[in-house]
């Protein structure tokens, strides 16, 4: 019979043992009454050689392996009348445990959201992406042209898709079938973020419809042909109040009419975090961005997709890239060709892989809290394991086995462990479900980007599975030790032996922590104080366009005209053009021919440098004339002229950047900007003439806030032209999404410091008082022969600082090998850094001596006349 | 758990057991008596070591059980070798007969050093 066998027949096999054994006896009986024992006298001996009937069969019992399990029942029951008949205990225990059990179940739900819950798609296993690589192993996205190539002629995927996110300006009306006006969306700037797709999209990713039908290839064939739109369904919600009538009705994106085909089901997300607004297809990519339409399906040279792929059965990501690479070889062309394909995995939202240098730490850290929380609960168990004794004593003496109690033990230790997971469980969906939403918004981010991080974080069978998990294991962790001891009715020697290391450990592991957050919190300190070579505040970047215009050269006249207009406004200090405006991600790079120096470069208009408030070192700027006409002249910043030409005069050499293959002659120098972004420095700069076409017009107004600035600007491009959009951007804002990973890691790991700082002070405090109540006798001999207060604190002091001394030494060590996981996050100071490690070591001792002191103070005041009279 | 109340070495007893079984189909008290008549009476083991014994055996798949009648005609349960029981048992008892000799040796020895 198995083990599973043996649990479930338990009646029957209690039965066979008892059969089992009287079998024994009667047989025993009959053999000695057979060689003329009286029965009576037979059996008194029987009972005598054999043992006592209970404990034998409780030995057999323990024999068959299913014990604990059969025990768990009852033990469990004993746990929790034992936890409400001490309810003080039970409250602290079980919220220490919710608190370490829910921040390790928080963070899962994180993890569970973004990295291990596989797609909501059909199939997600076979999901994979396809990464193009260039000749040099740079990442590049692939072209349309090529896509087709790849879809067309593989023998590995049973469907290749494509991919590229679009943000759309909304038109400002909606007409219906019924011909009325139908006026949805508010006036104003509305933007719409959405992904332009491969005809097989939906059929690739086994989509689910709603409402109408989704998108067919059949939509994706000539360029600009089907103007058809599905919507996802929360923006159908959000947009349009779940209209249902909207299917068959036509809606504007960037000026143009799309008419409404569809609406996909909630349950459908595409393959991002974030539920696109709507899907087109990618045939109409071109007429939805403008004037490089006719580049983007032929020009093999224009990259602009994603691709992503679904394995036939029992072919691997290694043979399905093999097979992809040979074929494009055979179709490189050209000098930016992919020459060679990896494929990553695609059945989660983000790869376990790209995201090991923040999963580590983490997780690292909340794990750490959970000791700490399981530390204390262990010392709260031993505590009470001496108030127990007798109990355990007299269990021992009635024939309780050894493993039997400590298996009783850990039993209660585990229920204790359960009950704290549950309330870890609701404490941390309640946090993630409040917390998150709130501190979401309080990121400074642009609506369409913070989608990208609105998950679902609702619990599903993964983060009860956790729990769970974690649940028993603290249980076993807090309960192991404490149990052994008491079984064992250890000397009161032994368990403060246990209690000093649980406070050492305790230490050791809130340095770590403090330690890890000191660092982040310099590193943040560090980005915010960074100067970034120009003036941020009320400096603003608008990009002017015309809706639904695709005349280039009127929609050239109207921006240049309203560029013109801007510049003549009051509030306004300066105005230029640029093609990247600033803090907006790093620059392109390109060589410089004949050097070996790689510079990030950006095309700008005239009084750029003067627009921007970087100064102009030697030379000039460019003139009106240089930057319309694109004249062979260029501007570097001091860190290219450095590099380039040491202690030469830079001005008046020539530059021949590879991307611009125009001979340009050095006509200014200017100071070292962080353009791109901010705490990455771009010293190696060069500045190019913007020519006719520009992409951003940057101005400065210093009396104008964000608002009034969006509203002047608008105000005044509908007076250039009524179909000119100007949306605007506050730099000062880059700045502040430039701080806020800083600011939620260096949070993040101040809550988790202060929450372990916390639960340690509270550990310490517990020990420590629990030490001078032990000892209250012994202080009061020692006053009445004459000790005095400040005697008996400095004895408790030394006691206590000497645990808290080794704890810091353990954890100064921790706290090094854990900054080297941080280091990628550590922007401007090293990991062995001398004020983060002083400060938090300091902190550390004074938290301890302020959890000593409370306690010390009890200890000094005893009354000796009262301790003494008291024995 | 408590010690086995014999005075055998710890798996003595086991070994015993697996070869009193060896023989062939046999209850509890079988196996207690014939190991005290095999052994001269040296060897009494109580029922309290014996059944938890013969349980964990069968928990090993050392031995399996099955309820049968006796020649008296009553319900008993008996033992019997398993395949893996019969390799346990040759090479417990193996080892058993080279540490055995071993001490013999051992103790020889230090006796006639003594002497």
């Amino acid at each position: 019979m198995n083990w599973w066998g043996r649990l479930l027949r338990r009646k029957e096999q209690e039965a066979h043992l008892d059969k089992e054994l009287h079998f024994h006896i009667e047989q025993r009986v009959a053999d000695l009454t057979r060689s003329g024992i009286g029965e009576e006298e037979a059996r008194r001996t029987v009972r005598q050689e054999f043992g006592g009937m209970d404990q034998v069969k409780e030995e057999c019992r323990d024999a068959r392996g299913t014990r604990w399990i059969e025990d768990f029942r009852p033990d469990a029951r004993y746990a929790v009348r034992l936890l409400g008949r001490n309810p003080a205990f039970a409250a602290i225990a079980i919220a220490t445990l919710a608190l370490g059990i829910g921040i390790n179940t928080a963070a899962f739900t994180f993890l569970n959201a973004f990295v291990l819950r596989p797609l909501p798609i059909r199939d997600p296993e076979a999901f994979v992406k396809l990464n193009g690589l260039d000749r040099k192993g740079r990442t590049q996205s692939f072209s349309i042209a090529e896509y087709r190539d790849f879809r067309d002629r593989n023998d590995v995927f049973s469907g290749v898709i494509a991919l590229s996110p679009l943000p759309v300006s909304l038109g400002d009306a909606v007409t219906g079938r019924a011909a009325t006006d139908y006026d949805i969306i508010p006036p104003g700037y509305q933007f719409a973020f959405g992904v332009t797709v491969s005809g097989n999209y939906f059929t690739v990713l086994g989509g689910q419809l709603a409402l109408g039908r989704l998108l067919t290839p059949e939509d994706d064939v000539t360029p600009g042909a089907h103007a058809v739109v599905v919507l996802s369904e929360g923006f159908w919600r959000r947009q349009f109040g779940g209209d249902a009538t909207l299917v068959g009705r036509t809606i504007r994106f960037n000026g143009r009419p799309y008419a409404v085909v569809g609406i996909a089901a909630k349950e459908f997300v595409g393959t991002q975090p974030n539920v696109p607004d709507f899907w087109v297809p990618l045939a109409m990519r071109g007429q939805l961005i403008g004037d490089k339409a006719d580049m983007l399906y032929s020009d093999r040279a224009h990259r602009s997709v994603g691709l992503y792929g679904r394995l036939k059965p029992h072919v691997s990501p290694a043979q399905a890239a093999a097979a992809m690479n040979v074929l494009a070889s055979s179709i490189a062309e050209g000098e930016n060709a992919t020459a060679r394909i990896s494929i990553t995995d695609a059945s989660t939202f983000v790869s376990v892989k790209e995201f090991m240098p923040l999963i580590v730490p983490m997780s690292l850290a909340v794990g750490l809290v959970l000791v700490i929380a399981c530390a204390n609960v262990a010392n709260l168990l031993i505590a009470r394991a001496a108030g127990r004794q007798r109990e355990i004593e007299i269990r021992l003496a009635v024939g309780s086995s050894y493993r039997r109690l400590v298996r009783q033990l850990i039993t209660e230790s585990v229920v204790l462990g359960v009950l704290g997971g549950v309330a870890g469980l609701a404490a941390s969906h309640w946090a993630v479900a409040f917390g998150y939403p709130a501190v979401l918004s309080q990121v400074p981010l642009p609506s369409g980007y913070k989608d990208a991080f609105t998950v679902d974080v609702n619990p599903d069978w993964r983060v009860f599975a956790f729990g769970l998990a974690v649940s028993i294991a603290a249980g076993v962790l807090f309960g192991l030790a404490p149990a052994i001891n008491s079984a064992k009715a250890s000397v009161a020697n032994a368990r403060s032996r246990f209690r000093d290391s649980m406070v050492v450990t305790q230490v050791a592991i809130c340095l770590v922590l403090l330690v890890a957050s000191g660092l982040l919190l310099r590193s943040m300190w560090f980005v915010e104080a960074l100067n970034p070579g120009f003036q941020t505040s009320r400096l603003y970047a608008v990009s002017p366009g015309l809706t639904g215009e695709s005349n280039s050269s009127l929609e050239r006249r109207v921006t240049e005209q309203f560029a013109l207009r801007l510049a003549a406004l009051p509030g306004i200090q300066s105005v230029s053009a640029c093609e990247k405006q600033p803090l907006s991600g790093m620059s392109p790079q390109t060589g410089i021919d004949g050097t070996a120096l790689r510079v990030s470069y950006n095309r700008v208009g005239s009084r750029y440098f003067r627009t921007l408030g970087i100064s102009m070192i030697r030379g000039r700027d460019f003139t009106e004339a240089e930057t319309t006409t694109n004249a062979p002249v260029a501007i570097v910043s001091e860190g290219t002229a450095s590099r380039i030409w040491l202690g030469e005069e830079a001005l008046g050499k020539t530059i021949r950047l590879t991307k611009d293959d125009v001979t340009r002659q050095v006509i200014g120098v200017v100071s070292n900007a962080r353009v791109g972004i901010l705490w990455r420095p771009e010293d190696a700069y060069a500045y190019l003439p913007i020519g006719s076409k520009s992409s951003y017009t940057i101005f400065r107004a210093p009396s104008w806030s964000p608002s009034a600035a969006e509203l002047t600007v608008r105000n005044e491009a509908a007076r250039v032209h009524p179909a000119l959009k100007a949306p605007v951007r506050a730099i000062e804002d880059s700045l502040e999404y430039a701080y806020a990973p800083f600011r939620f890691l260096a949070g993040a790991a101040g809550l988790i410091a202060t929450l372990s700082l916390v639960l340690a002070s509270v550990g310490l405090y517990g020990v420590v008082s629990l030490m001078v109540s032990q000892r209250t006798h012994e202080i009061g001999i020692r006053m009445a022969l004459g000790a005095r207060s400040s005697d008996v604190m400095r004895t408790v002091f030394r006691s206590s600082l000497r645990l808290v001394a080794v704890g810091v030494a353990i954890g100064l060590g921790g706290g090094l090998a854990f900054a080297k996981l941080l280091a990628l996050a550590l922007i401007g100071i090293k990991p062995f850094d001398l004020v983060a490690f002083a400060s938090t070591s300091g902190l550390m001792v004074l938290v301890t001596a302020l959890a000593t002191w409370v306690p010390a103070r009890r200890a000094a005041s005893v009354d000796p006349m009262v301790t003494l009279r008291h024995e | 758990m408590a010690p086995p109340k014999s005075d055998l070495p710890q798996g003595t007893l086991d070994l015993l057991i697996l070869k009193t079984v060896a023989i062939g189909p046999v209850h509890g008290y079988a196996i207690a008596q014939r190991l005290q008549q095999i052994s001269r009476d040296v060897v009494q083991v109580p029922g309290g070591s014996l059944y938890p014994a013969l349980h964990r055996l069968e928990n090993r798949k050392l031995l399996t059980a099955e309820w049968r009648q006796t020649e008296t005609g009553r319900e008993a349960k008996f033992y019997r070798l398993t395949r893996s029981g019969r390799v346990h048992l040759q090479a417990g008892s193996a080892s058993w007969q080279r540490l055995s000799e071993a001490v013999g040796l051992i103790l020889d020895t230090s006796e006639r050093g003594a002497r």
